[in-house]
């Protein structure tokens, strides 16, 4: 094979193939998405409020991906994302439509967070877990991130906004932990999180109901999405 | 040879260099450029080396300098992979892909001065990628990991050296193409073009998000395997024949290699991803299965009669046939697990757990870079002019290299095993899971402690050679090596 020509040809050949089988068609296909419509006229996937998706910004910055992946996997046998809370079903890119950029992740050293807006709805614990994660899982291995917030003087009652820490977490005395902009943002992204909500193309898996003791099990659920 | 007998032979086009230069030519006008990419990609080593130490540091240790915002793992872990892969491995790679194509083509560099500009010009965007990176954060794009501005200029020294390489092919006064040629051509070409669409659809606003993650798929496994895993192909497949003093086996047997690692390396790199639809996984699956094949081909062609070590009386060729052997070794065993990785069973325990990141090291730290490091050990004398000052402190990189990567690799392969076990029981808390996995991440951390040390003293040696080198040259004339 001593033809430069023929060599040149057959690599760009092989190349263009290559790019015309994943990028433009990932082009064709994720950019011709739209949101589904049900006929009581709710839309799926939710848009983002303005505020999560500037959070969306400070998730990259801070690298969150590196360690925290968006992507629940179809049931089967042998993993465990839907009992773990995860999701309820297989995550597609429908699930990002509003996204400026989507974080799928590809390993797990903390848990999936595709559903995390729904397995743990509560603002103060998500700010209280960035700020230290030990106040709220005292085994956790996640780094802490002080310098998204703001330790100040008290002034009168103090701020509605400050944390609630006790212990040895708690702010020095006559001071309070505020959380900054990026705190805020980046928790209201993180509480968009959901993923509970039926899709054409992933319906929710089959339940499958045992006889338990002799008893039979209720009527299986209906799966799939809207017709 | 004669020069008439060479012009008829080598059937040279118009204007090009009749006569072949001889090997010390060609290397004389190497030195420069190819030592100062070497140069500069093992600071970038010892950098990126040390980034990902306090990656790993903090996985398990997460109050090591914690609290600081320049500093998160996220950001630390993205600087390392941008050091390692962009500062270390593409100018390696560079390097290495201009002294074996000055060498197969028998063309000497006409203007060394301008790869030395390009370097510069690399340099300077890996420098500003991962200060970029500390300071903003990652792009969020796995291999892409730099503010995804300093592109064009990683783009500006990329143009030249890649027009370098390819020039000396297209000027080249023997005839023949070599196997090493080919994929030499093939990585360059790849790269180029892979880099400029994926940087181009990534950045660009007015392309919609969910378009994109396919896309940096797409572009992270032709970077990882057909840029730097085609780059240590050439170099495998010119050091077996040359050290063994024997051709290769069969050269349809590399044509078949060739094309199957093309062909089915572009198709790579979707495995065990969930948001996609299920045919990019499948189509990659079956790229993992077909490119099993190259792995066998490339085995044939190297390990039957053209590989028989001889005992050498230079260091040096020691190094270079301990390291080629280490390194085909981790493409087959890479190649086999990449395909097991994805079979139904295996991706379903394994999927994002620390095996992916353990196959990844594998094909860095264990294919390439022992690939590169060879390549190293065999031409920087030659460029020089000078022997390895020290070969206590080359036997020493070696074994501290290979220890480091055995560590990090069993870390790595083996707490994957341990961490989708886990992660698929799931009666047990997440916290519990990550805090399984210590011990592996531990071993890694480990690891990447001995590997450091290795590398500091390979740029300390690197080092030593090139003032002795620059010394003799100032003083007197330089010796030929052989």
């Amino acid at each position: 094979m001593n033809s430069l020509i023929l060599l040149f040809a057959g690599v760009f050949a092989t190349i263009c193939i290559s790019f015309a089988g994943f990028v433009t068609k990932s082009y064709k296909d994720f950019g011709s998405l739209t949101v589904e419509q049900n006929d009581d006229g709710s839309k799926f996937p939710p848009a983002r409020a303005g505020v999560a998706i500037r959070g969306q910004d400070v998730y990259r910055a801070q690298g969150c991906a590196a360690c925290h992946t968006m992507q629940a996997r179809d049931r089967n046998d042998q993993v465990a994302d839907f009992q773990r809370g995860f999701g309820k079903r297989q995550t597609v890119m429908r699930d990002f439509l509003y996204d400026q950029q989507v974080f799928l992740g590809n390993v797990r050293i903390g848990p999936d967070l595709a559903n995390v807006g729904v397995r743990q709805a509560d603002r103060s614990w998500h700010l209280n877990h960035l700020y230290n994660p030990k106040t709220t899982v005292p085994k956790s291995l996640m780094p802490k991130y002080p310098f998204l917030f703001e330790q100040r003087r008290v002034k009168g009652a103090g701020s509605p906004e400050a944390l609630k820490l006790s212990g040895e977490f708690a702010a020095p005395s006559g001071y309070e932990i505020v959380p900054t902009r990026e705190a805020e943002e980046l928790v209201a992204y993180l509480l968009s999180l959901k993923a509970e909500y039926r899709l054409f193309e992933a319906p929710f898996p089959i339940e499958k109901k045992v006889e338990v003791n002799g008893v039979q099990p209720d009527s299986a659920a209906t799966v799939g999405a809207k017709p | 040879m004669t020069s008439a007998t060479q012009d008829k032979e080598t059937a040279v086009p118009a204007g090009q260099h009749k006569v072949q230069p001889e090997s010390h030519e060609i290397d004389a006008s190497a030195r420069w450029p190819v030592a100062a990419l070497l140069l500069h990609g093992s600071f970038w080593l010892v950098v990126g080396s040390l980034l990902a130490l306090v990656a790993s540091i903090k996985t398990h240790g997460p109050g090591f300098l914690g609290g600081v915002s320049f500093l998160t793992y996220g950001k630390v872990s993205a600087a390392a992979n941008a050091a390692l892969y962009y500062g270390f491995a593409c100018q390696f790679a560079l390097g290495i892909g201009l002294w074996l194509a000055a060498r197969l083509s028998r063309c000497v560099f006409i203007f060394p001065g301008g790869s030395i500009v390009a370097t510069l010009f690399w340099n300077a965007g890996v420098l500003l990628g991962v200060v970029g990176i500390l300071a903003q954060g990652p792009s969020g794009y796995e291999r892409l990991e730099m503010p995804l501005k300093v592109v064009p200029i990683l783009l500006s020294g990329l143009v030249i050296l890649g027009a370098s390489l390819v020039g000396k092919m297209f000027f080249r006064t023997e005839k023949t193409l070599y196997p090493s040629s080919w994929f030499l051509f093939a990585a360059i070409f790849t790269f180029a073009w892979s880099l400029v669409a994926a940087s181009l659809v990534v950045s660009n606003p007015a392309i919609r998000a969910v378009v994109k993650p396919a896309v940096a798929l797409w572009y992270a496994n032709s970077f990882q395997t057909l840029w730097l895993g085609g780059m240590a192909l050439a170099v495998i497949l010119y050091f077996v024949p040359k050290l063994s003093q024997q051709p290769l086996v069969n050269s349809g047997l590399a044509v078949f290699a060739f094309w199957t690692y093309l062909i089915f390396g572009t198709a790579g790199g979707f495995q065990n991803v969930a948001g996609l639809p299920n045919w990019f996984g499948q189509t990659s699956h079956v790229a993992a299965l077909l490119m099993l094949a190259t792995a066998v081909a490339a085995f044939l062609l190297i390990w039957s009669k053209s590989w028989s070590p001889k005992k050498s009386k230079e260091p040096e060729d020691e190094w270079v046939r301990k390291l080629v052997a280490l390194s085909f070794y981790a493409f087959v065993a890479g190649a086999a697990l990449n395909f097991l990785h994805g079979t139904r069973g295996w991706s379903a325990l394994l999927s994002f757990s620390l095996f992916g990141q353990g196959l990844a090291q594998l094909h860095l730290l264990g294919f390439v870079t022992l690939a590169f490091m060879a390549a190293a050990y065999h031409l920087l004398p030659r460029i020089s002019g000078e022997t390895w000052p020290k070969p206590a402190l080359g036997n020493l990189h070696i074994t501290l290299s290979l220890v480091g990567i055995a560590l990090i690799l069993v870390g790595g392969l083996f707490g994957g095993w341990v961490h989708g076990q886990h992660m698929a029981t799931p009666q047990m808390p997440f916290v519990e899971v990550a805090r399984k996995i210590v011990p592996f991440i531990g071993l890694g951390t480990l690891g990447l402690l001995v590997f450091l040390a290795g590398q500091v003293l390979f740029l300390a040696h690197l080092t030593l050679l090139l003032y002795k080198s620059c010394a003799s040259c100032c003083c007197a004339g330089r010796k030929e090596v052989a």
